[in-house]
Formats: structure tokens, sequence, C-alpha cells
């Protein structure tokens, strides 16, 4: 059986090609929030809030990098109970080099790395979830709150599901929810938290009945291809080490992210009579949510398959079912991550190949995981946005809103 | 239409510039000179605000209402791609 202690380990058993990979595929996943999700966000938002959602990623990219150090790796990677970690790994206690001994700390999950490169991975995942949350109250969230919303976030509601999914002792895992690289723990999550948030602060000034134009979707394409490029390291990353599963699952995004964004140009080439940049950045994103969960687990036909579904999934999440639910969701943070989890995750236990990752999908197992995923981020979410109001007050005002976030909230502007 | 009947349409879109945009303008001359009429219109227009749209709309019929053009010359408009990209923008994104 697997134990989730970490150990020191000879450096010898150390391998220096998978050590190689993870720092690359770390980089890269980093390159995702910074610039990409960033840049991506930026665009999509009106001109006088341009720096203001990009300081909202860095800074929840700060205030998450420091809390997964002081607590969250503790929480979600240690060993411990089916629920959490215990306080063993609390300041990463135990991630540790003895140069002198050559010794270096291992984590069991991937073993052939230092732990130290296999907690910076997972960092870099702590670091983009709740920074994909932003896209789904732009515009209207005051700096302070926001930061508040997301080191409580972080804390609570990341950290324990990453540890039932994750974790060789979480209970969704022990159980055989299958998630690769995320597409509960960080997208479905994501996704219903910017719901409840959306929901919970109400819609922009305008919302609905005058154009919210966005400032410049060249950001928003760039930022996508930074996501692409970066999500070979979230997926291939997550195999752990540099070896024919992680092959497979870069091929696998590859192919899914293709699929998405030529399956959501096709709807809305048929639909609103035109493709769009950002449409074809979407449907691109769409299929690489979609994949997230599956990616070490299927071979490419399904793969292909998977984004090819995401991409119309998600053009109707961002649209039909947009606007069914009535919430200004800015920039559909659940239309497409929520929605794309939602079916990454299912298919993926339909799909799942014994050949490509060793073990098989079961519909019931990811079906439960994805219940407790929609039911305790949101509910977590809610409390943790009811504790923020009471503290110090979501909004900005009004009049700060229409001055945008950029003077109001950080005293400088986009010439 | 009267001119009193311009003024008070004029007035109405002067208020609603200051309250919203805390901008100035003058009334009599929005009247009596097409071109700051038109300037104004235009700086209405580019607002967020229906309620400016309502009045700069209201003021440029009233201002430079348009000639009737007969029958036989009205042509159904070519299809376009997006004949106004910002209407796309209202309730949604994508």
């Amino acid at each position: 059986m697997v134990t989730a202690s970490p150990a020191m380990v000879p450096t010898s058993q150390i391998s220096t090609g998978d050590t190689a990979w993870m720092l690359t595929a770390t980089s890269l996943v980093l390159l995702m929030t910074l610039p990409g999700l960033a840049l991506f966000y930026a665009g999509m938002v009106r001109k006088k809030n341009i720096l203001g959602t990009m300081a909202q990623v860095l800074a929840t990219a700060a205030l998450v990098s420091v809390l997964w150090w002081a607590l969250g790796y503790n929480l979600a990677f240690a060993p411990g109970s089916a629920w959490l970690g215990d306080a063993s790994a609390v300041w990463m206690a135990g991630v540790r080099v003895d140069k002198l001994h050559n010794l270096v700390s291992v984590h069991a999950l991937a073993p052939t790395v230092p732990e130290a490169v296999f907690a910076m991975f997972q960092l870099s995942f702590a670091v983009i979830t709740p920074a994909l949350i932003v896209g789904a109250f732009a515009e209207r969230m005051r700096f302070a709150a926001l930061l508040w919303f997301i080191g409580l976030w972080s804390i609570c509601i990341y950290a324990p599901l990453a540890h039932w999914v994750w974790s060789p002792e979480g209970w969704l895992a022990r159980r055989g929810a299958l998630d690769f690289a995320g597409g509960t723990v960080v997208h479905l999550n994501a996704g219903v938290a910017g719901l409840v948030a959306a929901r919970w602060m109400g819609p922009r000034a305008g919302y609905g009945t005058v154009p919210l134009v966005p400032a410049n979707l060249a950001y928003t394409l760039c930022g996508a291809g930074l996501l692409w490029v970066g999500w070979m390291g979230f997926n291939a990353g997550s195999a752990g080490a540099a070896d024919a599963r992680a092959a497979m699952a870069m091929l696998a995004t590859q192919l899914a992210a293709a699929a998405g964004a030529l399956s959501w140009m096709l709807v809305e080439w048929t639909v609103r009579r035109a493709p769009t940049v950002l449409g074809l950045s979407s449907g691109a994103v769409a299929g690489l949510v979609a994949v997230t969960p599956a990616s070490g687990f299927v071979g490419p036909g399904a793969a292909t398959c998977i984004g090819a579904v995401a991409g119309l999934a998600c053009y109707w999440g961002a649209t039909g079912l947009k606007r069914w639910l009535r919430t200004d969701d800015s920039l559909d943070v659940f239309g497409v991550h929520g929605v794309g989890g939602l079916v990454g995750a299912l298919l993926t236990g339909v799909l799942a190949d014994p050949l490509v990752g060793g073990v098989s999908g079961s519909l019931a197992e990811q079906l439960l995981a994805v219940v407790v995923t929609i039911a305790f981020s949101g509910l977590g979410t809610l409390l943790i946005l009811v504790l923020v109001t009471g503290l110090l007050g979501l909004r900005i005002s009004r009049e700060q809103e229409q001055l945008g976030l950029d003077l109001a909230q950080h005293g400088e502007r986009v010439e | 239409m009267l001119d009193s009947e311009k003024m008070a349409i004029a007035a109405h879109l002067h208020v609603a510039l200051r309250r919203r945009h805390g901008r100035v303008t003058d009334v009599e001359w929005l009247v009596r000179d097409a071109t700051y009429a038109r300037e104004i219109i235009a700086l209405a227009l580019r607002s967020e605000h229906t309620e400016l749209h309502d009045w700069a709309q209201k003021l440029a019929l009233a201002l430079f209402p348009q000639p009737p053009v007969p029958r036989a010359q009205v042509r159904e408009p070519a299809p376009l791609v997006r004949a106004e990209p910002g209407r796309r923008y209202v309730g949604g994104l994508r």
C-alpha cells in the first residue's frame, strides 16, 4: 500500500530526468497564471479595469504562495486522516535537503524527485485555482476583500479538496475517483466558487442593459496561448515523472485543446455567423479544462472526443446556461471551467483506459466526486463570502465602479 | 418641433451629463450650434448609461431629423457579420 509519509532518501534515488522535467513543468504552470491568466482576463474586462484585474491575479499568486508554505501544503499533502493532513508539514517542515549526508526528502506521490519540486509543483496549482475565480466577480470587488476571500478560500476549500482527491489517504481517492490534474479540484471547484461569488456580489452596474465591451481581445488571445502551452506542464507534469504516461498526457492535452477550439468555432459560426477570436480562445481553454482530469488515463482518440464535447458544452455554458442562471459571472468562469471540469470528470469515468493509466474509471465514483466538489465548494465559498462581507464588505462603491478598479483601488490607469 | 421643445430635451441631456460624468454643457448652444451638438451627442452615446443614450438619441432626432426617403429608394442593407459589435456584449461576453 502506498504511504503518504514524506521521507529522507539518499540523493542517488533521485532521477535527474524526472527532476528536470518537473522543474520545467512547474515553471510552465506558473506561466499559466503569470502572465497567462492575467492577460486572458485583462483583455475581457473594460479598459478602466485592466490593471485592477491583473493586480488581483498577481496578488493571488503571491498570497497563496506564502499560505501554501505556511499551511496549505501541510493540509493537502501531509500524512494524516482521510480528511486532512496532520501538522507534520506546517511551514513545510519536512521539505529538506541534507547536503552533508546526501539525503533529500521526497513525497510518496513523486518518489523520484526532491520534495521541494513536488511542493512547488503543487503550489503552482494552488495559485492558479483561486486566480481563476477572480474572473467571476471581475470589475467590482474591493482589493482588500479579495485578499481575505482568496486567503480563506485557499486554506479552507482548496487544500481539503486536494487532500480528498489527490492524497493517497484522501477519502475520494480511496474510493477510486480519478482526477489526473485537477478537473474537480481545480476547475469545477473554481467554477462553482466563481458562480456562488458572482451571485452573492450581484451584477455589475449596467449588466444586461448596456454593452460591457472587452478592452482588448488581443490580450485575451495572448493569454489563451500562454495557457495552452503552459497546460502541457499542468497535465504532463502531473505524471510526476518524465515517462510514457507524461508523454501521452501531453499528446492528449494538445488534441483536446485543438478539438475544443474547433468545435466551439463551428457551433459559434453556425449560430452567430462569425468565428470569433474570443470563441476560438475559449474553445481551446474548454478543451484543456475537460481533458485535465482525463489526461493521464486516456489515449489520443478519447482526448479528442473529450475536447470536442467540451467545446460544445462550454459554449452552451457561457451562453444559454449563463442566461438561464441570470448571474453576472463576468468572464464565464463557471461556463468554461465549471462546465468543462464537470464534463471532463464524468467522461474520465467513461473513457479511462487501463492501458494508459493502469486503472479503469467508474462513472458512479466520478459522479460522487463531482457532487461532493459542488456541494463543498458551493457551501464553503458562501460561508467565506458571508464572513468577509461582515468583516469589511466585498463591493466597491457605485462611484468607484464607475471610475474603474484601476484608479479607484490602485491609483493607476492604462493610458 | 418648436425650439422650446428642443431646449427642453437639451436641458435633460445637460442634467444627465452633469450628474453622471460631471460634464457641464451649454444648453442654448446645444440647440443653436450643430457642430457642438453633434460632439455632445457623440460623447453621451459613448457613455455606459442608458439614460444618456436615451436623451442623446432624442436630441439627435429633434435637431437632425432624417429627410423622408422615397419608397423606391429604400433597400435592404447588405448582410453584415456584425452590424453593431457593441450590442453583442450586453448581458454576456461570448
